[in-house]
């Protein structure tokens, strides 16, 4: 086993959460993310939706250049949508389903995804 | 070795409950600081884990050692100070019966310098019973 202080890490992407809000019935997060055009988001998500046990919903005719792209998923109660600016990508999570803790928990596994999937 | 026990009933049938174990990466989405698996085998029998907390980064080996679906998974952490996790599944009617039990070295020189033992096994069953309970999170409605 390997021990390591890593304060940067390159294989990192920079995502930070910069608003959240919670209701009884929905959830809905902001992140900002570091500008990285060759990273597929829509794969980052889909694949960890496919680790939640979650049937990810992509748009795949729309081309990547249009705005915003979108992974639907839990028959459209969850939504992620992704907005490139000049050094950001948004990313918006709105979840109209499941409890509280849940919502937290399935924001919290994407916001890692995010993060650290290569 | 020391060990640390937590259970939980799920409202999901064992055999959804043992497909949690059965992908090694999807452990990212329930076990808190782990942030990445890598190096999968083809077999999944085998693969490389990495925590980060802070930038405090802890990466090891690991090999699962028994995959009895859907009653029992077990894995070993190989490298570093090793342990012995095993899940558990028992069908109890639509109901799953959930346990997750650690055994784990404990690791005298990290120990001096870290922590007592009994805050480490404080600090593992608070980490056991986190999976626990995101694991019933994730598979319940």
């Amino acid at each position: 086993m390997s021990v390591r202080f890593r304060p940067i890490d390159w294989r990192r992407t920079w995502v930070v959460q910069i608003n959240s809000s919670s209701a009884d019935q929905s959830s809905s997060y902001t992140w900002l993310a570091t500008q990285d055009r060759k990273r597929d988001w829509a794969a980052v998500f889909s694949s960890a939706l496919n680790l939640l046990m979650e049937t990810p919903e992509v748009t795949r005719d729309v081309p990547r250049d249009v705005q915003p792209q979108e992974v639907r998923f839990a028959e459209g109660a969850g939504r992620i949508t992704w907005q490139r600016t000049w050094f950001w990508i948004i990313i918006r999570l709105q979840l109209n389903s499941f409890s509280p803790k849940k919502r937290a928990l399935i924001a919290a596994a994407l916001l890692k995804s995010a993060r650290y999937t290569d | 070795m020391p060990k640390v026990t937590e259970n939980a009933v799920i409202t999901a049938p064992a055999e959804k409950v043992f497909q949690m174990f059965v992908e090694p990466e999807r452990a990212v989405m329930f076990v808190p600081g782990l942030s990445r698996i890598s190096n999968v085998s083809p077999d999944k029998r085998s693969w490389d884990f990495e925590f980060n907390w802070l930038g405090l980064v802890v990466s090891g080996h690991s090999e699962c050692t028994a995959s009895e679906a859907p009653k029992k998974y077990q894995f070993k952490t190989l490298t570093g100070n090793k342990s012995t996790w095993t899940y558990r599944c028992e069908p109890d009617g639509s109901k799953t019966k959930l346990s997750l039990e650690v055994e784990y070295e404990v690791p005298q020189q990290q120990l001096a310098r870290f922590a007592s033992e009994t805050v480490l096994q404080k600090m593992n069953q608070n980490t056991a019973r986190e999976i626990v309970s995101h694991i019933k999170t994730l598979l319940e409605p």
